[in-house]
């Protein structure tokens, strides 16, 4: 195939990937999912920022966890309400099937993102305002950081969230309970791992609770430090989402 | 015509091997190969029940079989009629225009064609509606709309005609067989004779899980339709021509009345019937 072709091609597909991001997302602002996430934020928000002076690493640490367990919800819900017939539809319509798979996950980055940007957008807001609500500066940098965390942990949840939905496990019950539990377990793993029953399991866990260790009794962010985690909860998103997605290729549609 | 091939060359593109598929206990489709031709018409009837959709399922890829192995030639663009089309919470325009951007039709195009078979299918006053609040049969087309906005290389129908009015099914039928035209590949399961006779080459039962030719019926059979439209004093005697004509064999229908004629006679007595006064209501394959 000559390189104008591919490129062509290269560009079909990338147009097709993002029209079905595209529609997903659209199906998911109808379908109203996003209020339980946003009163969530809002709650803390309140609850959080009412305290002062706050101190941000502590409050946007406390928010990441808050984030994930709404992600795990909002992954699993996206899930459940996937229809099969819409998904055959959808799966059929594309010559490379990867394009319905990255199209799909394009969508769910979309959503971490706005999350994150959401959880961000308080902090900024109070500082930008001039409330002193934090007690001493808050630098660019500190919001940036602050984005990454937010971002690297609603990742995790939503791809935990997405692995564990009906989609995937196909029997309802057993994906509800398991949706509770190993999220709660990735919270609780620093506790757990002095177990050996479960030590193995905690290791699969997205490494949450690592945010926890690293900034729990801090005062200010390094950046070396923030940066690493967020790069292990994204790569833990991204091999969870792909070994979701190896399931479900293999599997079919029932 | 597709791509400058014509039909005559007719190269297979999807291929069962062995292939046999259980849901629990039950076995639906039992060793079962075949070769399907790109370009060709197939049919598959049969009992509800009997395994049509899955073999369909199975031919698309979107069900593993229990054993065996479907391949496809080339990666192949499937476009999709389910019996039953789910609801979105979109308009039927916003949903028709995701599906046509997923195809990678521009936007002048797209709007363009929506605005053309939605006039084709009698459904453009629906197309702001919410899909969740449209009747069976309008939410049906929009399902048949979506698989022809572009020109697939396969098109599976699973009962296309379901809760379709007449004009719909006649719509539908033409359309069908413009794609064939092209070259598409056509697999449809369903229980209607005229539309297997309209749009396909061949069809296939499914029983025991085997694949089954379906056998030509001995005798070609014609189920007429029939009203009067004479003079009332002259009807009973035209009634009693009507059942001699229909060997006793006269039902009522609507209106009017039903008979069952072979082929070889419809011409000959259909002339008659209308020369005395009966008009022609409705003629269908049994």
């Amino acid at each position: 195939m000559g390189k104008q072709a591919f490129g062509k091609r290269k560009g079909r597909e990338m147009k097709s990937i993002l029209a079905m991001a595209k529609y997903r997302y659209h199906i998911w602002k109808q379908g109203h999912l996003y209020v339980m996430p946003l009163v969530m934020l809002a709650l803390y928000g309140g609850f959080c920022y009412s305290i002062r002076p706050a101190r941000l690493v502590t409050c946007v640490v406390m928010l990441c966890f808050v984030l994930f367990f709404t992600m795990v919800w909002m992954g699993h819900a996206i899930g459940d309400r996937e229809d099969p017939v819409q998904e055959q539809l959808l799966y059929l319509r594309v010559l490379r099937k990867s394009t319905y798979y990255i199209g799909r996950n394009l969508f769910l980055l979309a959503v971490q993102l706005i999350f994150a940007a959401l959880g961000t957008a308080m902090p900024l807001l109070l500082t930008v305002m001039g409330t002193g609500t934090f007690s001493g500066e808050t630098a660019p940098g500190e919001l940036a950081q602050s984005f990454f965390l937010l971002w690297g942990c609603a990742g995790a949840g939503i791809a935990l969230g997405s692995l564990l939905s009906p989609r995937v496990m196909r029997d309802r019950r057993l994906s509800l309970l398991l949706t509770i539990l190993l999220t709660a377990m990735s919270v609780l793993s620093p506790a757990l791992k002095k177990y050996a029953v479960v030590k193995w399991l905690v290791r699969l866990l997205p490494p949450i609770s690592a945010v926890g260790e690293v900034y729990g009794n801090s005062n200010s962010y390094v950046p070396k430090s923030t940066f690493f985690l967020w790069g292990i909860l994204l790569l833990y998103s991204a091999a969870c989402l792909a070994f979701r997605d190896i399931i479900s290729h293999k599997r079919g549609f029932l | 015509m597709r791509d400058g091939h014509p039909r005559e060359v007719l190269q297979a593109v999807i291929h069962l091997r062995q292939i046999s598929k259980n849901y629990g206990e039950k076995q639906v489709l039992r060793d079962i190969t075949h070769s399907f031709a790109a370009g060709s018409a197939t049919a598959f009837v049969g009992h509800n029940g009997c395994g049509k959709s899955t073999l369909l399922k199975v031919l698309a890829g979107l069900v593993t079989p229990t054993r065996g192995e479907v391949r496809h030639d080339r990666r192949l663009v499937i476009h999709y009629v389910p019996e039953r089309f789910p609801a979105t919470h979109l308009t039927a325009k916003q949903y028709l225009t995701h599906m046509g951007m997923i195809d990678g039709l521009p936007q002048d195009r797209l709007s363009e064609e929506i605005r053309k078979l939605a006039g084709e299918f009698h459904m453009e006053e629906h197309l702001r509606s919410k899909m969740t609040t449209l009747s069976k049969g309008t939410l049906q087309k929009v399902g048949v709309i979506q698989a022809l906005l572009v020109t697939p290389d396969v098109l599976l129908l699973d009962e296309p005609l379901s809760g379709q009015d007449a004009e719909a099914q006649r719509v539908f039928t033409e359309k069908v067989n413009e794609l064939r035209g092209r070259g598409v590949t056509l697999f449809m399961s369903c229980h209607e004779p005229e539309l297997v006779a309209a749009v396909t080459e061949k069809s296939y039962t499914i029983e025991g899980g085997q694949l089954l030719p379906c056998r030509e019926p001995a005798r070609e059979t014609y189920r007429i339709l029939l009203c009067w439209e004479g003079e009332s004093g002259a009807r009973q005697q035209a009634q009693a021509l009507l059942a001699e004509t229909a060997g006793g064999k006269i039902q009522p229908y609507g209106n009017g009345y039903q008979i069952i004629l072979p082929r070889e006679e419809c011409d000959r007595c259909l002339g008659m019937l209308l020369a005395q006064g009966w008009r022609l209501r409705g003629l269908h394959k049994v």
